[in-house]
């Protein structure tokens, strides 16, 4: 016990250095930093639509109400933010498996993995969607009246969490195949594709949708989950999904992940 | 005490081929040929302790891909190695604190930042005591001779001063076998030669075992004792660079310069001439016979200077380069 948390805080303070870096790398180029803001905020808007047609319309869809509605799209916003702040490495992946890039990182005494894909965090990117995110969860909650008990926060943020932590699996696992394939941008285009789903809540799908992104391409997890909890319409089995789903998925990664790197060819050079 | 043996190590890359033009891309897209090619084929060697080998081969040869395989970046197609007792690949990370790897085309530094960060950050990797850090940093930067840069950002660093700082960010955690591709390459002759003397004083102090790869003759005469020549994926000579030309031991130059403008033919007879330029000449003559040879030339022509030397390393190199079917250049 006492060593896994030695290792905790060693990943903990490699993480923390790694921050600090590229908070320092970005003040580096204002433009690019403040753009990159720029940009972020121009998705978030075309997201904010979303949510701004449904309460417009005012509808109920399947069973869910609009302020229902705004906190999936809240949490998808806001999880999809954070994801933003890792999205440097998974978009150099490709790039430094073409190059040859990963030979250093390769050879340091520390999980590769994380090197590889927590090594540069963006911080510009993040700000805008995790506020308006959660603005739209605030909202969203206390208009829907839904108590606010320790029991329903902690369990939204554990299934903000695990969404997260799918989102970095399922938008791993295409950049993966960079090791196969090199370039991988239609993949990569296709797992955007699917993720997007998620700009509604699963709720306005057809069944048989719902049940593929529940079970087979847990993507519906990722935003549905949380507001579900909170609205006691999950199931003591899909609350176990829930939290089983992401490690299957993790443990399906870390497979790729090994294969790949034994696949690695590494550039001549 | 051996710490790095390599036993029949091959490697083999798959790699698709492509018909030139449209027509060629577009039979590409549906029927892939691939093909394979071996870059290291079944080499052997073993390194000692603090020992500092230079492996030398044309581009190509599979120099890179076996310092590659050693560190554990790539996994091998066959083979056997065990360098202090661990195999590289398995990727362990008591083996990965054991050793070092500095590529001269690749890099470990965060270009917008100052060397000092990518050290600290090396630090906590390694998990570096700070008063041992701070000695060993101490000892490198006055070394190498870059004190004064370690606030400078990387990217505005010459090459000879990042790779200087590579070497620093490589040896912070005290190695016990450091591997280097191509430490040199590109730099002015003074960093090429500060480097070197570097390395040499940096295994004579601390033992440090060396394994270098480097297409300048000089880097391996400076830093190692050994060398290893690789060509086609293979060993094909193993010792102390100066006897690389051993196979040439049986020759001599000559080279001569005469108070007149000299003819081919009157030279024939002394040796096979390399040269001829006016008044100068290269012979190749046979060393059995060099004492005869050259009192008959200085009998038969109005000869000014004359040098005795043997043949240059360069030639050897170039005669081990050629010899196992590959052309060096």
């Amino acid at each position: 016990m006492k060593r896994l948390w030695a290792r905790v805080r060693y990943y903990l303070g490699l993480l923390g250095l790694f921050a600090k870096y590229s908070l320092m790398e970005q003040m580096e180029y204002r433009i690019n930093f403040v753009a990159g803001i720029a940009v972020e905020c121009g998705y978030m808007l075309i997201k904010l639509m979303y949510a701004v047609l449904i309460l417009n319309a005012g509808a109920e869809i399947n069973g869910l109400t609009a302020n229902e509605m705004l906190m999936c799209i809240g949490t998808y916003i806001m999880v999809t933010g954070i994801y933003m702040g890792i999205y440097p490495n998974f978009w150099a992946l490709p790039l430094s498996v073409r190059d040859g890039s990963l030979d250093m990182l390769l050879t340091k005494p520390v999980n590769s993995q994380f090197l590889i894909t927590l090594r540069k965090l963006d911080f510009g990117m993040p700000i805008p969607d995790v506020l308006c995110g959660l603005a739209l969860i605030v909202y969203g909650w206390q208009q829907q009246g839904l108590p606010v008990t320790f029991a329903n926060v902690a369990g939204f943020v554990v299934f903000c969490i695990t969404g997260w932590f799918l989102t970095y699996c399922l938008f791993l696992i295409p950049e993966l195949l960079s090791f196969w394939f090199i370039s991988t941008n239609g993949l990569q285009a296709l797992s955007s594709s699917v993720f997007d789903f998620n700009n509604t809540p699963m709720n306005i799908y057809p069944k048989w949708v719902q049940r593929l992104g529940i079970f087979l391409l847990p993507v519906f997890l990722i935003t549905n989950f949380p507001t579900l909890f909170v609205m006691g319409a999950l199931s003591p089995a899909m609350i176990l999904w829930g939290l089983a789903a992401p490690l299957l998925i993790f443990a399906v990664q870390r497979f790729l992940w090994r294969r790949a790197l034994r696949r690695y060819t590494s550039a001549s050079g | 005490m051996e710490i790095i043996t390599v036993k029949d190590l091959t490697k083999t890359f798959t790699y698709s081929v492509k018909e030139k033009g449209l027509r060629g891309s577009l039979r590409n897209l549906f029927a892939r040929q691939t093909r394979q090619k071996t870059a290291v084929s079944g080499i052997s060697f073993a390194v000692d302790q603090g020992e500092a080998v230079g492996l030398l081969g044309p581009n190509g040869a599979g120099k890179t891909t076996t310092l590659k395989m050693l560190s554990g970046i790539l996994y091998p197609t066959s083979g056997e190695v065990k360098v202090a007792g661990y195999v590289p690949w398995e990727r362990q990370r008591e083996y990965q604190r054991r050793f070092a790897i500095v590529m001269g085309q690749k890099t470990q530094l965060w270009p917008d930042l100052p060397a000092l960060d990518t050290f600290e950050l090396n630090r906590r990797i390694y998990q570096i005591d700070a008063a041992e850090y701070q000695r060993t940093l101490d000892e490198l930067t006055s070394l190498l001779d870059v004190r004064s840069l370690l606030q400078v950002q990387v990217r505005r660093l010459s090459l000879g001063e990042r790779m200087k700082m590579e070497l620093i960010a490589a040896l912070l955690h005290r190695p016990e076998i450091l591997y280097l591709d191509e430490p040199t390459i590109g730099l002015d002759i003074l960093s090429q030669r500060s480097i070197r003397e570097f390395l040499h004083y940096y295994n004579q102090q601390t033992k440090t075992t060396i394994l270098l790869t480097s297409h300048y003759t000089a880097d391996i005469e400076a830093i190692c004792p050994r060398s290893i020549i690789i060509n086609h994926g293979s060993v094909v000579f193993d010792g102390p660079l100066a006897e690389v030309s051993e196979v040439f031991g049986h020759k001599k130059l000559v080279s001569l310069k005469a108070r007149r403008d000299l003819d081919a033919g009157e030279l024939a007879g002394f040796g096979t001439v390399r040269r001829l330029d006016h008044n100068t000449a290269l012979l190749e003559v046979d060393r059995d016979g060099l004492q005869g040879c050259l009192q008959r030339l200085f009998g038969a022509l109005p000869v000014v200077d004359l040098d005795v030397k043997d043949i240059p390393i360069e030639e050897g190199i170039a005669y081990f380069y050629r010899k196992a079917g590959v052309g060096a250049q």
